[in-house]
């Protein structure tokens, strides 16, 4: 009989998937790692029972835990609670080698898996590496794929491409240092680093809104908008990350990446096209417009703090320094808030208001766009007592959507005004359950599409901004203030706003 | 009209709701009786708000004499924890208006927003005046399935047709498409020799027509037979080697099984779970895909073969 035409499947015509993978295998290095099961799996099984992945499509784990095929098989399964026929599959297919890093014969044997695999499913030659490992091993793995001749397709292949999960780097400096060794095993274009925060729909909706509707572009600028406020809010503390965490705090692990990526998104200019290099090259020229701060003003215009003990959505909890794992005299900020400026036209003089924390009083996202007020109101002051400004609110998560405020008549005699919300909920308006963050992304590495990933270029802004408030902080040996757990953070943050006349919003 | 429209206001004052409503469509159903009215109305309800807006139900009463009486009510449902209103109008109509339905239905639609209208009882004529207020027209060809069959194929022609029974049709498709995915069986996609759809007469005859017109069969490869629920046997493959995939939904179970057999020996299984309720859910599906289904409109065509078929 005849090879299989698998490309294409008559039957699916309208069933067709607007997206689909091609055959490949993917690589997982730190496969029996937390990531893996906890994301990757979940992702993959969700993308193969929407159809979304090749039957020609496999996965090899790749960890220093000794397992089998068979017991790596399991550990996939158990990881999804209801699979799909379609999922399991695939499972069937999936092979495991466990090795160190370091050790020369775990490439070997992966480089013998990855060939038996392309014969026996006819995955063509076609590799997507995914580095689920902690940072300190991304440049020796790379090293070690493109020794043994993995970081290029096999003969007959499309594409190997090298998936890098954040944090890239500690600083500017080793930033830059690991970019360099990726660099000289993969080319740019193979190299796709993750943001989750970019597959979330909501954050693609920025785009969306500001781009595809005339209504917003002539207001979003200097003469308009007052200031606008980013809060990343998370309730929960460290749980048992207090190790890692001691080594990241909330500038590394939430400004550094999310928070400037969403603050891209909010600033940029409109590309000319929504693909990789029309998004990526306006997001560079937006983060390269962003202030560095002088060591007096990081001083001034950036606060970090830490938990204390407090009541968080009704649970008490303890203070970051007593969580397992972190140093009882800990100085890591858990913590930020900080006044952004973006110096080019569109924006010169409207502060950004960043803040981030853990063990907030709610988990929440959002991005607070508030409008200045008009130029006269010809309301009678006791009328107009209640009437706020403008803002147009988009609401990453929770309860995904936008608001817009606005002033409205009371009903009545008297000519009172107030303001009232108009919300968009993506839940109530969409059928559609929009993908996790990581089946979008997946399915984009493998697809080829680095819209949603992070270019080299990027990082380096990112870290340039932050590079001086890391370097500040190194000097300052003052005390860090504490937030009780529970509450939105130290009245030093609330003094930030204070000064220029503007307050926090309460979310 | 503008008594309903005054009066739809006037429930939103009262019922102190200033805030704006959510709204994505006005639907529209026109209904022949009571008692389907009611069950249309049913089905829209239990969207629970994921297709917020304005429904607007058309009961055509028997009678000569002109007649239109009016019902309005808000109604909230429960989305992802929040409060969703929709808004509920019903019309009873009788005599002449019956023919001029577009005139009463247009005032009550909601601005900018799409219009579909839902013929609860048989596919319109392609007279009907309210098709050209419809963005999109939902139908449900079941019985009797060649004439709905054929009105739904002439309606096709110029609107957007959305019919419910394919929509239900769907895990069965969907299943069988997904068998033909495994590489083992992949082969045997272009040596179908034969193709036995069961079930009641629309969704046999639909069935048949997209087998016919996916693979490209011969009407006379296509066997249909009278059964309780859909199923789908394909015979595929040569004298050395055959292949026989089912998909069937068996009893009281809510779940369509497809296999696949090559030499007979089960190579490949798949099962799929039915909504519990297949009307909301279809209804559902068709307000989320407000646009033109080439595959059906190709089976519809098909259908009408096979049903002239001896």
């Amino acid at each position: 009989m005849n090879p299989p035409d698998l490309d294409h499947n008559p039957l699916l015509d309208d069933l067709e998937v607007e997206r689909r993978a091609p055959p490949c295998v993917l690589v997982v290095f730190g496969a029996s790692g937390d990531l893996t099961t906890r994301k990757l799996v979940p992702a993959l099984a969700a993308l193969a029972a929407n159809r979304r992945l090749s039957a020609r499509f496999a996965v090899v784990g790749v960890a220093r835990t000794r397992m089998s095929d068979e017991g790596f098989r399991a550990r996939i399964l158990e990881a999804v609670p209801k699979p799909s026929a379609a999922w399991e599959r695939l499972v069937e297919g999936f092979r495991y080698v466990a090795g160190d890093y370091t050790d020369r014969e775990t490439f070997l044997r992966l480089a013998a898996v990855l060939g038996e695999m392309d014969a026996e499913l006819g995955t063509g030659g076609n590799r997507v590496h995914y580095l689920a490992t902690v940072p300190d091993v991304f440049a020796g793995v790379a090293s070690s794929l493109a020794e043994h001749g993995l970081n290029g397709p096999a003969a007959g292949g499309g594409f190997v491409r090298l998936v890098v999960e954040k944090p890239f780097g500690r600083d500017l400096p080793s930033a830059v240092a690991l970019d360099d060794q990726l660099h000289r095993c993969f080319r740019e274009e193979q190299i796709y680093r993750i943001d989750h925060y970019l597959g979330k729909e909501t954050v693609q909706n920025v785009l969306a809104l500001r781009f595809a509707n005339s209504i917003f572009e002539p207001i979003w600028n200097r003469r308009y908008v007052d200031h606008v406020q980013i809060t990343v809010a998370e309730s929960l503390g460290v749980g048992h990350r207090g190790g890692f965490y001691e080594t990241a705090g909330a500038l590394r692990d939430i400004v550094q990446n999310h928070v400037l990526q969403v603050l891209a998104l909010t600033v940029m200019e409109p590309p000319a096209t929504i693909d990789a290099k029309g998004i990526r090259d306006e997001k560079v020229k937006a983060l390269r417009a962003v202030d560095v701060l002088t060591p007096a003003e990081v001083a001034t215009e950036v606060v970090r703090s830490q938990y204390g003990a407090g009541w968080v959505e009704g649970e008490e909890v303890g203070g970051y320094r007593d969580e397992p794992g972190v140093d009882p005299a800990s100085r890591t900020d858990t913590y930020l808030a900080m006044k952004v400026r973006v110096d080019n036209w569109r924006w010169a003089g409207v502060p950004f208001y960043v803040r981030t924390g853990k063990r907030l009083p709610k988990r929440l996202t959002e991005v607070a766009m508030q409008f200045r007020g008009v130029p006269h109101l010809p309301f009678a002051p006791t009328d107009a007592e209640a009437l706020g400004p403008n803002a147009l609110v988009l609401r990453i998560q929770p309860d995904e959507g936008i608001t817009l405020r606005f002033g409205a008549k009371v009903p009545g005699q008297a000519f009172r005004l107030r303001s009232v919300s108009m919300d968009f909920s993506y839940g109530a308006a969409f059928l559609e359950e929009a993908p996790d963050a990581y089946e979008r992304l997946l399915l984009d590495a493998m697809v080829g599409d680095p819209t949603l990933f992070i270019r080299a270029d990027e990082v380096d802004q990112a870290w340039r901004v932050v590079a001086p408030i890391q370097e500040a902080w190194a000097a300052d040996a003052a005390p860090l203030p504490t937030y009780a757990a529970g509450t939105w953070g130290p009245a030093e943050a609330d003094r930030l706003l204070h000064r220029d006349g503007r307050s926090w919003r309460s979310p | 009209m503008g008594a309903v429209v005054e009066a739809l206001d006037g429930l939103r004052r009262t019922a102190q709701h200033a805030a704006t409503r959510t709204s994505v469509v006005t639907l529209v159903v026109v209904a022949p009786d009571e008692a389907r009215a009611n069950r249309a109305a049913d089905a829209v309800k239990r969207l629970a708000g994921r297709h917020p807006g304005r429904t607007v139900v058309v009961v055509c009463r028997p009678g000569a004499g002109a007649g239109l009486d009016a019902d309005v009510l808000l109604h909230a449902n429960e989305a992802e924890g929040r409060r969703v209103w929709s808004e509920d109008v019903r019309l009873w109509v009788s005599g002449p208006l019956g023919q001029h339905l577009d005139s009463l239905v247009e005032p009550l639609t909601l601005p900018d927003l799409p219009v579909v209208v839902w013929f609860a009882g048989a596919p319109p004529g392609p007279a009907e005046p309210l098709l050209a207020a419809a963005d999109a027209v939902v139908v449900d060809t079941k019985e009797p399935a060649e004439a709905h069959l054929a009105a739904a194929a002439a309606l096709d022609q110029r609107h957007t047709v959305l019919d419910l029974a394919w929509i239900r049709l769907r895990p069965w498709r969907t299943t069988l498409a997904g068998l033909f995915d495994v590489p083992t069986v992949r082969p045997f996609l272009g040596t179908v020799t034969g193709a036995t759809v069961r079930g009641k007469p629309g969704a046999r005859l639909l069935l048949g027509g997209w087998l016919v017109s996916r693979l490209g069969l011969p009407a006379s490869a296509v066997t249909t037979e009278q059964a309780r629920h859909a199923g789908i046997v394909l015979e595929a493959g040569d004298a050395d080697r055959r292949a026989l995939v089912t998909v069937v939904r068996t009893g009281d179970e809510r779940v369509v099984r497809g296999r696949a057999e090559i030499g007979g020996r089960a190579v490949a299984e798949d099962r799929r779970a039915l909504a519990d309720d297949s009307m909301a859910w279809s209804l559902a599906e068709a307000l989320t895909h407000l646009r033109r289904d080439r595959a059906h409109a190709e089976a519809l065509q098909a259908a009408l073969v096979l049903a002239a078929s001896p």
